[in-house]
């Protein structure tokens, strides 16, 4: 209990640093939204109006302050382009991005797990090998890449499956399948090398000589302690892609988070962009959070 | 459960899905066409919420007192009519009979008035006020209604482009129902008198449209932004597909049915699907490179006219648009029947003048930048072609690729030397300098400053007959050449495609999509 309140005692500095922050690089970034708005209108008048309107007039410092001034009270403004408020633009966007996000990782964490299990037990074999060449296969090839060829394959020669949008569950099929092979060669790998370690450990030769079978050793004793390791890393993949699958976001054309925060940056959606830091901070705290809390669980020499 | 047998379960899993979304479709539904857009709306208040793309889906929801044809000629839209007073202070326009806005109500000379002392009051923050408040010549000083059916607008000041700026296709002169606000003057929605109104927005995602069936058509046949427009198809959905590559793949494999704003270079990919026609049309957008003349090498006009010289037009314009553009030294598009063979007038490519003009210049090998971007690739094109032609008189260009918004807020603040820009389309000539010429001190976006051609817009806009103000737009064309603030390098092409399920689409110079007048084929292959 002390340690999450020592944790949650780190929240709002952490937040004020990154908010701070973004809002610094933001505004270093050359490009004014307001340009970006009218487009090909070139009314100085309606330019001037437009930034005045926006409170974009005002010395950065002021407009820093204001902006805290209203993120304390849970409003984080509203966005220069379309006048949403952020925080609705940025629970709609969010909600597609972790369904998309936490179905793919559970899909990778699925079959990672038992395949580097598997590895590992049978080093050195066809079956070790053939695990490891798939897992650098997906590795290396970038994710964008295997959401093209899974667009072409399933898309557009065998009409299976939707490539574009979000309006149920079939849209999600490719984008999950493309996150989920380019999350699980690392999962594969490190599970692989944690379990190797721990199959060298004494307490599993102990476990084979009680008579025990491989399958019973893996699961009752290799699994959970090898585990362990690759559950710190997924959080922080977790973490990771829930602020934002941008490249899987673009390719599929899902409207998350990801897509939100990067074209808020090239339209310069100053609220947006600082809204969306924010919330990716939260999450990173959260996630973070959750790993170390689930940590005893799986090894019971870890107190917190 | 062993891993055999969870396999299994997720193989079945899977194949229900594949099965599922099959029947849910991957091709829309029968009564609808899909058509990709590369951002989203900005909002639904016409020319307040705008850029291109949202004047293009609101103008099947809206309508002006008059538009443009395919020709860009003014035609009347809710108007039936309409007289000029020969003073040009008095525009009179009358109403179609039995013309309904969205909600029902009829469209009287009262909802004209308010529609437009709307537009015009500075709270309604309409971008294009300045177009109408005296700025660039036009005031409307007062709007009368003498009968529910007669509209009178009065002019400060003789002015016969009234209706060329009404019929405008940015911003758009919309006629509105007064319900389209609340009590205190809030927007909610758009109460138009177009084909079609908003049945949802799901904003990031797609603007769907419900054909209005109380539309009546004009009965002319359809013709640009004018003429009958009969909504064929139930609904439209403008689909927010930001990668354009993602819409390609999105037509071949039947989600979407139309996608606009391709490039040159997809033509050879596009060409080799079956079920894909290719519809193209010049385009009165235009590419330009733009000079800073306050820069310190640029402000020689000896270097400008060296610059001119040693860019190679028909090459580049062949180059960066595999062949599908021929140069343009006129902001004048070639769509546009002003353009004349004065606008063929242009820099000649002359390398050996340029390095003579530069010797005379006394130019060294000055580092000069030329920026870009990728965002817009016809820009990026140009500009390594450009910066080619320019190094082999001896200038020393080196390219610089910025992001768009980066490059944007470099014009007013003139940090530039040369830069690769493009110009959406004026279909009216004096409109299309207006977006260049002007004092820089009171508008930073201007790029050209000229007494004598400030003077002949101004000249322009006061005389009645077109044949006159055609010869102006000529002078103007020599002044700029002679100036070389920028040079005109070709008018963009418009490059759309459409799946064999839809018929009747047509590209339009003016790179605006049109859904009306087009049908969804029935599988047999004949229009539903």
């Amino acid at each position: 209990m002390t340690y999450v309140l020592r944790k949650m005692a780190m929240v709002l500095p952490t937040l004020l640093v990154v908010s701070l922050t973004v809002f610094i690089l933001m505004r270093l970034i050359p490009g004014d939204p307001v340009l970006l708005m009218v487009g090909d209108i070139q009314n100085p008048q309606a330019i001037a109006e437009a930034r005045r309107s926006l409170g974009l007039d005002q010395p950065f410092i002021v407009q820093y302050f204001l902006w805290l001034k209203s993120v304390l009270t849970l409003n984080l403004g509203h966005s220069v382009v379309t006048g949403q408020e952020v925080t609705t633009l940025i629970a709609d966007r969010f909600w597609i991005t972790a369904r998309v996000v936490v179905v793919a990782m559970a899909v990778a964490l699925f079959f990672a797990v038992p395949a580097g299990l598997v590895a590992a037990w049978q080093r050195g074999r066809l079956a070790d090998r053939s695990i490891v060449f798939v897992s650098i296969l997906f590795l290396s090839v970038p994710s964008f890449w295997v959401g093209l060829l899974l667009i072409l394959v399933f898309g557009i020669h065998l009409h299976w499956f939707p490539t574009i949008g979000y309006a149920g569950v079939a849209y999600l099929v490719l984008p999950v399948a493309c996150l989920a092979l380019a999350q699980a060669g690392s999962f594969v790998r490190l599970m692989r090398a944690s379990a190797i370690d721990v199959l060298r450990m004494e307490y599993v030769a102990h476990a084979y000589a009680k008579g025990l079978s491989d399958g019973a050793v893996l699961l009752r004793h290799v699994l959970k302690n090898a585990f362990a390791p690759t559950l710190t890393f997924a959080g922080w993949v977790l973490g990771a892609l829930l602020a934002g699958a941008a490249v899987i976001e673009t390719v599929f054309t899902l409207p998350g988070l990801g897509r939100l925060l990067v074209d808020s940056i090239y339209a310069r959606d100053y609220p947006v962009v600082q809204g969306i830091a924010l919330f990716v901070a939260c999450i990173y705290i959260l996630m973070n959070l959750l790993v170390d809390m689930l940590y005893p669980l799986l090894d019971p020499r870890v107190r917190l | 459960m062993n891993l055999a047998s969870r396999l299994a379960v997720i193989a079945v899993l899977l194949a229900a899905v594949a099965g599922c979304s099959r029947a849910v479709g991957t091709s829309p539904p029968p009564d609808e066409i899909r058509i990709a857009i590369p951002s989203d709306i900005r909002g639904t208040n016409p020319g307040v919420d705008r850029d291109a793309i949202t004047d293009a889906v609101l103008a099947h929801v809206v309508e002006g007192l008059v538009a443009y044809d395919e020709n860009f000629h003014v035609a009347p839209m809710l108007a039936d009519t309409y007289e000029v007073s020969s003073d040009g202070t008095r525009y009179t326009f009358h109403l179609r009979t039995g013309i309904k806005f969205q909600n029902g109500a009829r469209v009287t000379s009262r909802e004209v008035k308010w529609s437009w002392e709307r537009l015009l009051d500075p709270k309604t923050r309409f971008l294009c006020r300045d177009w109408y408040d005296g700025t660039h010549g036009i005031k409307i000083s007062a709007i009368d209604t003498p009968d529910s059916l007669t509209v009178v607008f009065h002019l400060a000041n003789p002015n016969y482009l009234l209706l060329e700026q009404m019929a405008n296709f940015q911003c758009l002169g919309a006629v509105l129902h007064p319900d389209s606000v609340n009590a205190s003057g809030h927007w909610i929605k758009p109460i138009g008198t177009g084909p079609y109104e908003i049945a949802q927005w799901r904003r990031g995602q797609f603007v769907l449209l419900k054909r209005f069936d109380g539309y009546r058509p004009r009965p002319e046949p359809r013709s640009g932004y004018a003429g009958a427009k009969q909504a064929l198809a139930k609904y439209i959905r403008w689909d927010v597909i930001p990668d354009a590559a993602a819409a390609r793949a999105a037509l071949y494999s039947g989600q979407i049915d139309i996608v606009t704003g391709l490039q040159p270079s997809d033509l050879g990919e596009l060409a080799s699907e079956p079920s894909v026609r290719i519809l193209q049309s010049p385009s009165i957008e235009w590419l330009a490179l733009l000079l800073n003349t306050e820069d310190p090498i640029l402000k020689n006009k000896l270097v400008r006219e060296a610059i001119a010289h040693a860019i190679d037009y028909r090459a580049l314009a062949k180059g960066a648009t595999f062949g599908r553009a021929r140069a343009n030294p006129s902001v004048i598009s070639r769509a546009s029947p002003y353009h004349d063979e004065v606008d063929e007038q242009g820099y000649t490519y002359d390398p050996e003048a340029s390095r003579r003009l530069l010797r005379e210049a006394g130019y060294r090998g000055e580092p000069i930048l030329l920026q870009a971007n990728k965002r817009y690739p016809a820009m990026f094109d140009n500009a390594i072609i450009v910066q080619s032609m320019l190094r082999k008189v001896g200038l020393n260009v080196r390219l610089e690729v910025l992001e768009w918004a980066t490059q944007l807020a470099n014009v007013p603040a003139r940090r530039f030397q040369l830069m690769s820009f493009g110009f959406s389309g004026r279909p009216y000539p004096l409109f299309a300098f207006q977006s260049v010429l002007g004092v820089m001190h009171e508008n930073p976006w201007m790029q050209w400053q000229n007494g004598e051609a400030l003077k002949l817009a101004e000249r322009a806009s006061v005389l009645p007959e077109a044949a006159n103000r055609s010869k102006l737009f000529d002078d103007m064309h020599r002044l700029m050449l002679a100036d070389v603030p920028m040079i005109n390098l070709y008018g963009a092409t418009v490059i759309d495609a459409v799946s064999d399920r839809i018929s009747g689409y047509d590209a339009w110079s003016a790179a605006k999509p049109r859904l009306w007048g087009v049908d969804i084929r029935a599988p047999n292959g004949r229009p539903q």
